[in-house]
């Protein structure tokens, strides 16, 4: 089925999705976000489809992350109500127009969950599987990377992707103190 | 093609790259391994191998998303279409080596 994409302006996402609804795509398939915080901003998308049509569309648009406003489209797609709660849960965007915005899951306590700067207590309580490292310096001689390489010292700490260092508090002081290896015996 | 029911792990085919591991988003997939030197003993240059220890896919957690398959650079992992069973705790959705074959 073909797939148009559709970037516009904040101010015609309603009108834009009203024209595709009253052009045949009226089924709502998805309705959600993305957030970008490295460009201060949040993108919205809607996925239109027209059934008998055989026809997608995607439109997309972007909101200032630090006050996320757009039109509600729930007067010209009704099924849009439910994900624009959940994306004002999950992202913080307000959609006006949309009578119930009420959290599904959360109190509203830990903040705007799937936005990438809110900390999830539980990926920093929990010890990430993917820290632990094959080559680490075996217990005798000199360590070793796969391939034969002697490694000048033991690789720096992976870090789980999404976590961000400063959720974890600084209880276990500096990590990997660079350039310990080599500096003694300099003079 | 196989139904996406469960992930099976080909041990002889993995090299313990933590690919997997690092990539899966639930955390689910844990993996232990040591290195053994190979070759000629005294060579210049030693080389070493990885050999998995365990491998262990926590069920309870999966979401069957499927990016461990794609991201295996040996094929090591592929979708079967026998489903996980049932557990009566959730230690039992814990599979290791045996169970993923
Ligand atoms: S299918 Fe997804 S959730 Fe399950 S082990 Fe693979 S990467 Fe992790
Ligand atoms: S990505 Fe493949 S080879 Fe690497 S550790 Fe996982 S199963 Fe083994």
């Amino acid at each position: 089925m073909r797939c148009d994409e559709l970037a516009v302006a904040a101010t015609s996402w309603r009108a834009t999705c009203a024209e595709l609804a009253a052009d045949g795509a009226r089924m709502l398939d998805f309705l959600t976000c993305v957030d970008e915080p490295a460009d201060a901003r949040i993108e919205v998308l809607a996925h239109l489809v027209d059934v008998p049509g055989r026809r997608r569309v995607l439109v997309r648009t972007t909101v200032d992350r630090a006050d996320p406003e757009l039109d509600s489209v729930v007067d010209v797609l009704p099924g849009a109500a439910w994900h624009e709660r959940e994306a004002h849960e999950m992202f913080g965007v307000r959609f006006t127009g949309n009578p119930d915005l009420r959290p599904l899951l959360t109190t509203g306590a830990m903040g705007h969950p799937l936005r990438r700067t809110t900390p999830l207590p539980s990926r920093v309580q929990t010890p990430w599987p993917g820290a632990s490292d094959p080559a680490e310096r075996p217990p005798e001689g000199p360590p070793v990377r796969p391939g034969g390489r002697v490694a000048a010292r033991p690789r720096s700490r992976l870090a789980p992707p999404g976590v961000l260092p400063e959720w974890t508090p600084a209880t276990e002081g500096p990590r990997g103190a660079e350039g310990t290896p080599g500096a003694e015996g300099s003079t | 093609m196989a139904a996406h029911a469960r992930i099976a792990l080909d041990a002889a085919a993995c090299t313990s790259c933590m690919l997997c591991v690092r990539e899966c988003p639930t955390w689910c997939i844990t993996l232990t391994a040591h290195q053994e030197s190979v070759g000629d003993p005294g060579a210049r240059r030693p080389r070493t191998v990885n050999v998995l220890d365990a491998f262990t896919i926590d069920w309870g957690l999966c979401m069957y998303c499927g990016i461990c398959v794609e991201v295996c650079p040996f094929d090591a992992l592929g979708w079967r279409s026998d489903p996980v069973g049932p557990a009566s705790a959730p230690e039992g959705l814990r599979h290791g080596i045996t169970e993923l074959r």
